[in-house]
């Protein structure tokens, strides 16, 4: 091999392994180096629970559509993102489940307007 | 040369390949400035600030740690930050409806009391009408129990009592018997035919003549007094001849279970 070549060669090694090296920074940053096991497992238990506790379908709705997109992007070893995903929607679902909460008393409050109502009524028949 | 040339080109894909892989969007500090903002006015808000306090704290943290990352790290502590906020804000919104329910059941417990005292009120009123449905008026009083017995039928020498009369007599006796602890007053009134001393004279002779009769039928003299009020009190005008009818009665008032009633106040003529 003439030095020339061998020139050649070294260029060629150093362009790959720069190229593979970006690649694997840039890669690293936006895909994760391993799957997010446990935000993972902490979604799903999230919304396992608030469905289970009652809370309107309504409200996890965003919830469970952000889970199928950060399982997507987990399966396509976009695991990064796909834990930010994952973290989102446990944060998500823990508003979903007070903005449940306030649901829950605004029906309480509700109610006992309705109440004092009829009871305001029977008052004024009562003294008539 | 060629070497220099080949090292930019290695420098160049090395950056390229890191550009591909960054996030497009970046956080700028607008958005981190909307966020503050946010945080700012949720903590000025005392009951944000004292139901939402773990939340506003977890907001603060996350607010400054993505002053410190950048790209999606940065957006993602600005997301948590904002959810924070917002947790704290629901929990401010949950705490006013707290306090809401809570006076609501408040003044539902005092309707409920009203309503059940206006209803015991008025079963007690249908008992004393039952009681003494032979009397003209039943009601209740401040001075107590309140019986209307007309004496339409003037007689100087002495009550002249209809089975009606004895009847509602009987009554208010065998209703004293079974409330031993109540007293009872006599009042009686006249209308002003005639003079102030013979109409005082009759009303004291229909007063004693209706005590010696209940005492009689089994009430303890002792429990009774009289008042004999000739043409005071009167309740209608003594200008017409249904009006001078009206105003020769007798009133009956029970007392409570203390035995004490209060005097009618003093009449206008000093009778």
């Amino acid at each position: 091999m003439t030095p020339r070549r061998l020139s050649h060669c070294w260029h060629i090694l150093m362009l790959g392994s720069a190229l593979a090296a970006g690649l694997a920074t840039g890669g690293c940053a936006a895909f994760g180096t391993k799957p997010p096991t446990a935000s993972r497992a902490a979604a799903a238990e999230a919304l396992q629970s608030a469905e289970q506790g009652k809370v309107p379908a309504g409200l996890l709705k965003g919830a469970q559509d952000k889970l199928k997109q950060a399982r997507a992007l987990e399966a396509s070893q976009a695991y990064a993102d796909a834990d930010r995903l994952y973290q989102q929607v446990a944060w998500d679902i823990q508003l979903a489940r007070a903005r449940a909460g306030t649901l829950v008393l605004q029906q309480q409050r509700d109610a006992l307007k309705t109440e004092i109502d009829k009871l305001e009524k029977q008052l004024a028949e009562a003294r008539q | 040369m060629k070497r220099r040339l080949s090292s930019l080109l290695i420098l160049l894909l090395f950056a390229g390949g890191c550009a591909v892989f960054q996030p497009a969007e970046r956080v700028t500090p607008d958005t981190v400035a909307k966020v503050a903002d946010s945080l700012e006015a949720a903590q000025a808000d005392p009951t944000v600030a004292k139901a939402g306090a773990d939340a506003l704290k977890t907001a603060r943290s996350a607010l400054a740690r993505a002053r410190t990352l950048q790209g999606a790290e940065a957006r993602q502590a600005l997301y948590h930050a904002e959810h924070a906020i917002e947790l704290a804000r629901e929990a401010a919104r949950q705490a006013r409806l707290r306090d809401a329910i809570a006076q609501l059941k408040r003044r539902r417990q005092d309707l409920q009391q009203e309503l059940a005292e206006l209803r015991e009120k008025a079963r007690a009123e249908a008992r004393l009408q039952a009681d003494f449905a032979g009397f003209e008026q039943v009601g209740t009083t401040e001075r107590g129990i309140h019986l209307l017995l007309p004496l339409p039928n003037f007689s100087a020498s002495g009550l002249r009592l209809d089975n009606d009369d004895r009847q509602a007599l009987d009554q208010l006796a065998a209703w004293l018997h079974a409330h031993p602890r109540r007293n009872l007053m006599i009042e009686t009134f006249t209308d002003n035919t005639g003079t102030s001393d013979f109409n005082l004279r009759v009303t004291s002779t229909q007063a004693r003549d209706l005590q010696s009769y209940l005492a009689q039928h089994g009430v303890n003299a002792a429990r009774m007094v009289t008042r004999a009020y000739g043409e005071a009190f009167p309740m209608e005008s003594n200008a017409t001849p249904v009006g001078r009818v009206h105003n020769r009665r007798a009133e009956f008032i029970i007392s409570d279970e203390s035995g004490v009633i209060p005097p009618r106040a003093t009449p206008p003529n000093g009778h």
